[in-house]
């Protein structure tokens, strides 16, 4: 979809809403909420870049969003947050719709719910997915890279299209789904992290790539259970390259998630598969095929005084049946060390207000699968042992 | 005598009488904030800080204060809804809510209030 042409509908319809609803009312600009955050971070590695030049100390990475909603009728709302993300080679703070969208809830009874949207749509992805820019929101200092990962976050960012949500109260809980369909954005990074280097030519999602939530909730969130399934194709258009042609990587992210919460602990833990298959691009891509599978589990405790403290174990693995990438590095041009990622964090975190908080993480690493190649280019192969310290300081309103 | 629990107030014109804790969960957790009819809601509620908010969200709602904290988070930053309106003191809280259409909040058992209904909270 075109999202220019989206944009504008959007704004047609927002006018066509307006009107009748509003007419004799002039004061809806009052009725706009508006929220926003603000973050900066620190980063000092021993080894490898993580996000910008970390081995000297980086203040590469900056988070800024502000937000817009407004309840048009009882039914329809709009919503719209831009974005500014700086992080090191890979995104450079210029200013991005985040999402922006228009939302009917079609039905609404006290144990059912079911609507539609139109517009940019953020991915509901594992239990933190469509809020990750924002620091408060993350289980650590930055998203666990082992289903998380930056590398690709553009294209698990958002959908530009249309989804439909519903839920369903009862007594044992309440279940949430939500699916999103469109098109997903790609960028160098997410270019990267499929081809390589190498290739000169243009990777796109197409149209009908599907997010599919279910969340079960039990005791208002002391329960949390997620199933997610994304399904996308990206399409490599190879036009000028005389070694690659056009071809195609179909991709199905599956995700298992699980938060368990008391009054001082939360108890975190999700599993994936990934199954990527590589067609037509060229001969070498086509043998690349695999699953990859990722997890992380995390115990967070709630200290007095408005502090918190985690542990998290991560692991990470391009290829379920070769975790060591003995097999799979060589053949992919890379060191084996480059097809997975283990890592242990240690952290803190205090919310100095309601407002402010700071949190700074310790973690060490084995392995680089998780590095982006733009942040790590003239450091490849990447060194396999690397410890990162990550410092935040952020704000929201 | 001011007591330790917590009572619900709504807006006089609000044609309710009383919430379960799992329609107050649902409202307080803003997934759903409007009335029966259709007609919108306004939520208040203090400080994640103020010891009236802890005791209401332990004691009548059964939930942490965190746990909304996060639902409202996830609401406001992704789009999909709102976060409740802030308010300082229980003054405030019966002035907004006494103003304000569709309004719904909390105060202490005891404190003085006009124009304002408070809401029989059913047991589930």
């Amino acid at each position: 979809m075109n999202f220019r042409r989206l944009w504008l509908t959007l704004l047609a319809l927002f006018a066509s809403c307006l009107k009748p609803a509003y007419a004799d009312n002039a004061d809806w600009l009052d009725r706009v909420q508006l929220h926003g955050f603000l973050t900066q971070g620190y980063i000092n590695t021993n080894h490898n870049n993580w996000f910008g030049n970390s081995e000297d100390g980086s203040f590469d990475f900056t988070e800024l969003g502000l937000n817009a909603w407004l309840q048009l009728t009882p039914k329809v709302s709009l919503a719209a947050q831009g974005i500014s993300r700086r992080a090191g080679k890979m995104d450079d703070g210029s200013p991005d719709l985040d999402y922006g969208m228009i939302s009917y809830q079609a039905l609404n009874s006290t144990d059912t719910e079911l609507g539609f949207r139109l517009g940019r749509i953020k991915s509901k992805i594992g239990l933190y997915n469509d809020t990750r820019d924002v620091a408060a929101t993350r289980p650590g200092v930055f998203m666990p890279q082992s289903i998380y990962f930056d590398r690709i976050r553009n294209l698990i960012l958002s959908v530009d299209g249309v989804s439909t949500f519903g839920a369903l109260h009862s007594d044992i809980g309440s279940f949430y789904l939500n699916i999103n369909v469109g098109k997903f954005r790609t960028d160098k990074n997410v270019k990267a992290t499929f081809l390589g280097p190498l290739p000169t030519g243009s990777l796109n999602s197409d149209n009908t790539n599907i997010i599919t939530n279910l969340l079960y909730e039990y005791d208002a969130g002391r329960i949390r259970i997620a199933l997610s399934n994304v399904d996308y194709t990206l399409d490599f258009n190879a036009r000028p390259d005389p070694v690659f042609s056009d071809g195609t990587i179909d991709g199905d992210y599956r995700i298992l998630s699980g938060e368990y919460n008391t009054e001082l602990w939360s108890f975190t833990a999700e599993y994936s598969r990934q199954p990527i298959v590589y067609r037509g691009i060229s001969t070498v891509f086509d043998t690349l095929d695999g699953e990859a599978e990722a997890y992380y589990f995390q115990i967070a405790r709630r200290l007095p005084n408005n502090w918190s403290s985690w542990l998290r174990y991560e692991a990470s693995f391009r290829d379920k049946d070769d975790k060591d990438g003995s097999v799979r590095g060589p053949a992919s041009g890379l060191e084996p060390h480059e097809t997975f990622t283990k890592s242990w964090g240690l952290g803190a975190r205090w919310d100095v207000t309601n407002d402010w908080m700071v949190s700074a993480e310790y973690q060490r690493n084995n392995g680089t699968f998780i590095l982006s190649r733009i942040d790590n280019p003239g450091q490849i192969p990447t060194d396999q042992k690397w410890d990162v310290f990550s410092l935040l300081v952020s704000y929201r309103f | 005598m001011l007591s330790t629990a917590e009572v619900v107030i709504v807006n006089s014109q609000v044609p309710t009488s009383s919430l379960d804790r799992s329609e107050l969960r649902a409202i307080f957790s803003m997934k759903n904030p409007q009335w029966k009819d259709g007609s919108p809601m306004t939520v208040f509620v203090y400080d994640d800080r103020n010891p009236l908010h802890q005791r209401f969200c332990k004691k009548i709602l059964k939930v942490f204060p965190y746990q909304l904290r996060k639902n409202w988070d996830r609401l406001v930053y992704s789009g999909t809804g709102q976060a409740p309106q802030s308010i300082k003191n229980e003054e405030d809280m019966i002035r907004q809510v006494s103003t304000t259409p569709g309004a719904i909040g909390y105060i202490r058992q005891g404190v003085d209030i006009n124009d304002v209904t408070v809401i029989a909270i059913e047991s589930n």
